[in-house]
């Protein structure tokens, strides 16, 4: 982009009052028209392993049914063979098999024949792997043209621009009947400092559909790059929704669930009962709930599922399968890559190549973050996290079932509320076993109910505490609590030898506030030489090194 | 970046570059490290006051030029200097035998043809890229042939100017340095007045033509010991190669510490450690109290000395690399997360696989460690575990002496080619990217993990040694260099080597000497000992190397930090404290917690008022969140703190630019060019600012197309991910801290 341009183009008005452009997930909108264009949710899902993330977003687009363009900064050119479409399907089964979920349980027979109690695990476990595509070289021309690459594939027409080309950004927006309003310099304008590449994906009005409201969800677009820094920007997607928008980044790793490190981390209150009327408004039921977790922890993200990805209980829809990972990103993952059929001169066989994650150990991570119009966050900083647990019919030592998350040696943490149906018949024993929760009379397993489409459920006409059952809301809401970090039991009290920071800023960072992070620091440290024991969540840091080490530990048995 | 697009850089700058090699551009400013190659005008604007808007705004272009007719090199030599001249030196010996004697064991004095591993690589690219454009090299290896334009024919084994190597007069004549590498530098051609007893204005005379300015300085060596390839030397883009200059530079030997707050050390340059004062039994004329600068130019050039059989400058070279850089086990990670901080002691059960984190740092290597050809160096750490009977339960690296050894972590530079392998034999035309880096900056610290799995029978305690190794260079290239020298070209060099030195021919075919380094020795499973005063630097120095962790793993910097808080007296460790904190701060920097460091680093500030890293820290915490206009205040006092810092004023740069001030941006970024010419960030903020200040469109023009012909190479990323894809292991190695499998006992 050329800055002299869109300082020359900078006006008074705001981007927010600005026509033709309109802010997406880490990009933009942009039409030849003086209108409108909108972005109300979007949806990223993201694959890591090593240095690679493979990200794919799906994004809402509202405005008048006419082409417009989504144009993403992203860190490097990226390549034909780097960029994908994928079928909406696919997003829209990772949302329902992540989404907080809604169960019914019939209390069985408290005088029953004897038998064991049933506790959840309604579906089998996944379908065996189906074979893997391999995953293919890819060739390594040297960009020397102003457009690197352009082609077709869906609604979209790509366009990746090389850095020669980004710098030219306007003007060739412009040239290609785009608009980019006064106003819009200001963001745009760090990209282009810091070197960053842009990504144009133009969309043909005519292959969308678009609702009534014009309202039109796009295809998925995945892309892969190597980096270092592991974070999504979403500076872009915030300045410009309509509205309150949401953002819901699913995170899928091999052995490893992923928070954010710049906002404080919530886990969605989960494990409640609700009343039977929540049935028929489940996703305004939990939009009410989630927007009450955040009012009680304002600007955190909130995690609503971290679970092995090939497995799930209850499962709204069939757990992923191997296609559809590959389909996410594993196709092109380290691991993956090196064990794709050797290319000339690697011995088959050799050593170094890394074991491909077995399907298994792929963990999905949902976090959910919710920010106003008008906004300025920051982008969102991943680190790994260990595994936690929650929201299962599984009782505590305590004899009640689990609330909240807690570490766990695997993740198994979901939202999952339930409505229970109290035995109703008759009790015709001396020792009735009461609370033994299982499928209905008929014994026909009713399915979970996702709460999909949480971005467009309605919002402040339902009453939760009219909804939820056996607690007031703020009790219920009191299991918020942070995520369990990467923490190292035994620690001193850090400020027992140093003043910075301390552990007494309460104010929790808002992105509606613009504020950027939890003001202490992941609590860690060792007090003793050898510290403590374990909590089981640095297990998950030494199922990293494992998933790394048993990779690499294939270089041992043969030379290259 | 294109061949032609080169081109058009180099001529449409060529109407500067006389101004530039005449001296015409100068610095005046006392901070500057180097002289500008550029338009004269341009660089007295940018360069002689820090950016102050309230200046008139900069219109012209800063370019990246090379003033010599001997392009490639940038070697400038004065009207009639000839390759005889150069190449004699034995009436230099006469007056000063100490400094001919030392300079004769020197890798400087075997740096021309007459060094098998050189003659090797310049001999394959003389005929795979063109004679022309090995001038390249000539600039730095061939001073003699190259002013006599004797690299544009074949060069004879008898030639005596083959086997010159870097002489008296190249060094002794240097009479301006510019910052671009390459051989940067102009030789004079002056006659060198003859000294006579007895006639201190003859004396004087020849001290002063032969002490010119440049000689005493660190860019005069910069101007070797940096490289750089592009278009003229058969690459496909611009890519910075050999360079300890630039590692220098930034360093606090430099006196521009903005990378960390660390330990109080010396500043020192280059002459420091690679010139240090020797005695000069000879009665060398330039002795004083019986000392002289060592004209050895001691280095780790072990192959070199061990080829040609000097025991003494063997010994001299490994004593030089012991101690150069520590290594330790510091900290050990157990299968339930728990761990010990340091190891020592730390609990292993049978089965049990732990992890244990080597760290090295380098100590007291002013530029990285290995240095120079990056690409060739030879560097492992070595990691053994054994039982209480001395039993090896298992190791790693071990068998890399013998020959590659994959569980061995070497510290190279592993650049690749355009199908993304790794380059061992010094193929410099075909370097695109570097795939990783394992060498280590100035005072820099790397964590190599290493798992353990503990045999279910133990004998406690456990013993864990690390060694740090070093050969002089990989086994790859010694072996093309030997199977040349037995060729019937490589024998006709050895043999006119061993008439001309009266020494026997270097045989690159011995045996590499492998130097150790350093040694650091735990126990596992036994009494935990009470930490000793050093416990908490060797935390901080895991903590330092886990900061350059993937972003995700960075997080794990932070026991160890708590841990040397912890260990800190609570009087008296001002500094180790700022330190810590500052480290802190670093860490929450690359995890977005800006606030968080902003604590940190108050706390460290209070310690260790105007420290350059702080300063940059704070500015890399607000830019991190975009907060650039509250950032321009700490980078610009960094900038300023540590003004021969290149990326310091890049960081400024950018942050005016983001900030929408072009015309601060451009003034920074200017200042950062004069350090480093072909910089593709401050050439790029350059090229921007031009364009939103409105400057004259042929000067839009002509930052435009410097930036277009020295930015990173688009492609880089996907020969990287190449790399990781068709080369085994290189995945791995790209994730900055990433886990080595010990080799169990067999």
């Amino acid at each position: 982009m050329r800055l002299k341009a869109l300082v020359a183009a900078a006006a008074m008005t705001t981007v927010l009052a600005a026509p033709g452009v309109a802010e997406a997930f880490c990009g933009f909108y942009v039409s030849g028209a003086d209108a409108s264009l909108f972005n109300d949710a979007t949806q990223v899902v993201l694959m890591r392993e090593g240095t690679r993330t493979v990200l794919t977003m799906a994004n809402a687009y509202k405005g008048p049914p006419q082409d417009f363009a989504m144009v993403v900064p992203v860190p490097v050119v990226l390549q034909k063979e780097n960029v994908k479409t994928l079928k909406k399907e696919i997003f829209g089964r990772l949302d329902l098999l992540t989404a907080p979920r809604l169960v019914e349980y019939w209390e069985q027979d408290p005088c029953p024949p004897p038998r064991p109690p049933m506790r959840g695990n309604w579906k089998s476990g996944p379908p065996p792997p189906t074979a893997a595509p391999a995953g293919g070289a890819r060739r390594a021309d040297a960009p020397s043209v102003v457009v690197e690459a352009q082609f077709t594939v869906g609604e979209y027409e790509i366009v990746i621009l090389s850095a020669r080309d980004a710098t030219g950004l306007d003007s060739w927006l412009r040239t290609n009947g785009y608009k980019i309003p006064a106003g819009a310099e200001p963001h745009l304008r760090p990209y282009v400092q810091m070197g960053m590449k842009f990504f144009v994906a133009k969309v043909d009005a005519k292959k969308v559909t678009f609702d009534a409201q014009g309202r039109a969800a796009l295809s998925p677009l995945r892309f892969h790059y190597d980096a270092e820094a592991f974070h999504l920007p979403i500076r872009l997607g915030m300045i410009n929704s309509s509205g309150t928008q949401d953002l819901i980044v699913t995170i899928l790793a091999p052995s490893q669930r992923y928070e954010v490190s710049n906002y404080d981390n919530v886990a969605i209150p989960t494990n409640m009962d609700v009343a039977e009327g929540a049935k028929g408004q489940f996703g305004a039921f939990y939009a009410a709930l989630f927007d009450k977790t955040l009012e009680k922890r304002p600007g955190s993200v909130v995690t609503e599922y971290s679970w092995q990805a090939t497995s799930c209980d209850p499962c709204p829809v069939e757990p992923l399968s191997m296609n559809e990972l590959w389909t996410l990103g594993a196709d092109v993952l380290p691991s993956t890559q090196a064990n794709a059929p050797p290319s000339q001169g690697d011995a088959p066989s050799s050593p170094r190549r890394w074991r491909p994650p077995p399907q298994s150990s792929f963990v999905v991570t949902r976090l959910h973050a919710r920010y106003g119009k008008g906004s300025a966050g920051n982008d969102l900083f991943f680190r790994a996290a260990p595994p936690i647990t929650g929201g299962r019919e599984v009782e505590g030592d305590d004899g009640k079932l689990e609330n909240g998350a807690k570490p766990a040696s695997s993740n198994n943490f979901q939202g999952r509320y339930a409505v229970r149906h109290p035995w109703k018949g008759r009790m015709a024993c001396a020792h009735p076993q009461r609370g033994v929760w299982g499928g209905p009379p008929g014994g026909e397993d009713p399915k979970p109910v996702a709460a999909g489409d949480i971005a467009f459920a309605p919002r402040g006409t339902l009453k939760l505490d009219a909804l939820l059952k056996g607690a007031v809301t703020d009790t219920m809401l009191a299991a918020a609590g942070p995520t369990p970090e990467l923490s190292f039991p035994g620690a001193p009290d850090p400020d027992a030898s140093a003043p910075f920071p301390s552990d007494t800023d309460a104010g929790a960072p808002s992105i509606d506030a613009g504020a950027s992070i939890p003001s202490t620091p992941p609590k860690s440290g060792c007090g003793a030489c050898t510290l403590g024991e374990g909590t089981g969540n640095a297990g998950a840091l030494l199922a990293g090194f494992m998933a790394l080490a048993t990779a690499a530990a294939r270089r041992l048995t043969k030379k290259r | 970046m294109t061949r032609s697009l080169v081109l058009v850089a180099l001529l449409v700058a060529g109407s500067g570059a006389i101004a530039a090699a005449s001296g015409c551009s100068q610095r005046s400013d006392d901070r500057a490290t180097g002289s500008a190659t550029t338009n004269a005008s341009t660089a007295a604007n940018a360069t002689s006051a820090s950016p102050s808007p309230a200046r008139a705004a900069i219109t012209t272009a800063m370019l990246p030029l090379n003033p010599s007719p001997l392009a490639p090199s940038h070697l400038v030599a004065g009207p009639g200097l000839d390759g005889a001249t150069i190449t004699e030196t034995e009436s230099c010996a006469g007056c000063h035998a100490d400094a001919a004697a030392q300079w004769r064991t020197s890798a400087h004095a075997f740096g021309s043809f007459n060094n098998p591993a050189y003659r090797v690589v310049v001999d394959r690219f003389r005929k795979d890229v063109g004679k022309d454009a090995s001038r390249f090299c000539a600039g730095c290896h061939d001073v003699a042939l190259l002013v006599d334009g004797a690299m544009a024919a074949d060069v004879a084994p008898n030639d005596g100017r083959a086997h010159g190597g870097i002489t008296c007069r190249v060094c002794h004549g240097i009479d301006a340095v510019r910052p671009d590498g390459n051989g940067s530098f102009s030789v004079a051609s002056t006659p060198i007045p003859i000294p006579r007893d007895g006639d201190a204005e003859s004396v004087r005379l020849h001290k002063e033509r032969m002490a010119l300015a440049p000689l005493r300085t660190a860019q005069m060596c910069g101007g070797c010991h940096r490289a750089f390839l592009g278009a003229e030397t058969g690459n496909v883009a611009h890519l910075i190669g050999q360079d300890d200059m630039t590692a220098w530079v930034r360093s606090g030997y430099a006196g521009n510490g903005s990378a960390r707050v660390d330990s109080p050390f010396a500043k020192a340059e280059c002459r420091n450690c690679h010139m240090p004062l020797e005695d000069a039994p000879r009665g060398d004329a330039a002795a004083k109290n019986g000392k002289i600068a060592s004209h050895r130019f001691l280095g780790a050039h072990t192959w070199l000395q061990a080829m040609r059989g000097d025991a003494d400058a063997l010994a001299r070279a490994k004593e030089m690399l012991r101690g150069a850089a520590s290594i330790d086990v510091a900290v050990a990670v157990h299968a339930d997360g728990s761990r010990t901080l340091p190891a020592d002691g730390a609990p292993v059960k049978p089965g049990e696989a732990i992890v244990l984190d080597v760290v090295v740092r380098n100590q007291r290597v002013g530029h990285r460690f290995p240095g120079g050809t990056v690409d060739a160096q030879d560097v492992w750490i070595e990691l053994v575990v054994r039982d209480a009977g001395g039993r090896v339960l298992a190791d790693a690296g071990t068998q890399h002496d013998k020959g590659e050894d994959l569980t061995a972590h070497v510290m190279r530079a592993s650049p690749v080619g355009d199908d993304g392998r790794p380059l061992l034999v010094r193929e410099t035309e075909k370097f695109r990217t570097t795939a990783f880096d394992h060498t280590l900056g100035p005072r820099d610290a790397q964590v190599v993990r290493y798992r353990f799995d503990a045999p279910s029978t133990l004998t406690l305690p456990l013993s864990v040694t690390a060694r740090l190794r070093h050969r002089s260079r990989n086994l790859t290239l010694q072996a093309a260099t030997c199977a040349n020298a037995k060729t019937p070209r490589g024998q006709q060099f050895s043999a006119a080597v061993a008439k001309r030195t009266g020494a026997p021919a270097p045989d690159p075919c011995i045996l590499q000497p492998i130097t150790e380094v350093a040694e650091a020795t735990i126990a596992l499973g036994g009494e935990i000992p009470a930490p000793d005063a050093r416990a908490w630097q060797r935390l901080f120095d895991h903590a330092l190397g886990m900061t350059k962790a993937l972003q995700e793993q960075v997080d794990e910097a932070r026991p160890s930090l708590e841990r040397a808080l912890a260990l800190l007296p609570a009087a008296g460790a001002d500094r180790a404290r700022a330190m810590v904190m500052a480290l802190y701060g670093a860490v929450a920097v690359r995890e977005g917690r800006t606030d968080e460091a902003m604590k940190w680093l108050d706390g460290a500030e209070a310690l260790a008022p105007k420290h350059a890293a702080i300063g940059r820290l704070r500015g890399e915490a607000l830019t991190s969140v975009w907060r650039w206009t509250e950032a321009i205040a700490p980078l610009r006092a960094s900038a300023l703190a540590a003004p021969g810092d290149d990326a310091a004023w890049m960081r400024l740069a950018v942050a005016y630019g983001s900030a929408g001030d072009p015309a601060a941006a451009i003034e920074a970024a200017q200042r950062g060019l004069v350090l480093q010419p072909r910089d593709g960030d401050m050439l790029r903020v350059q090229s921007l600012s031009l364009d939103a200040l409105h400057a004259p469109q042929s000067e839009t023009d002509r930052a435009r197309t410097a930036f277009l012909a020295f930015r990173p190479p688009d492609d880089a990323p996907q020969l990287r991910a190449l790399c990781s894809d068709r080369v085994p292991g290189c995945a791995l190695e790209r994730i900055p801290v990433h886990v080595h499998p010990m080799r169990p006992a067999r």
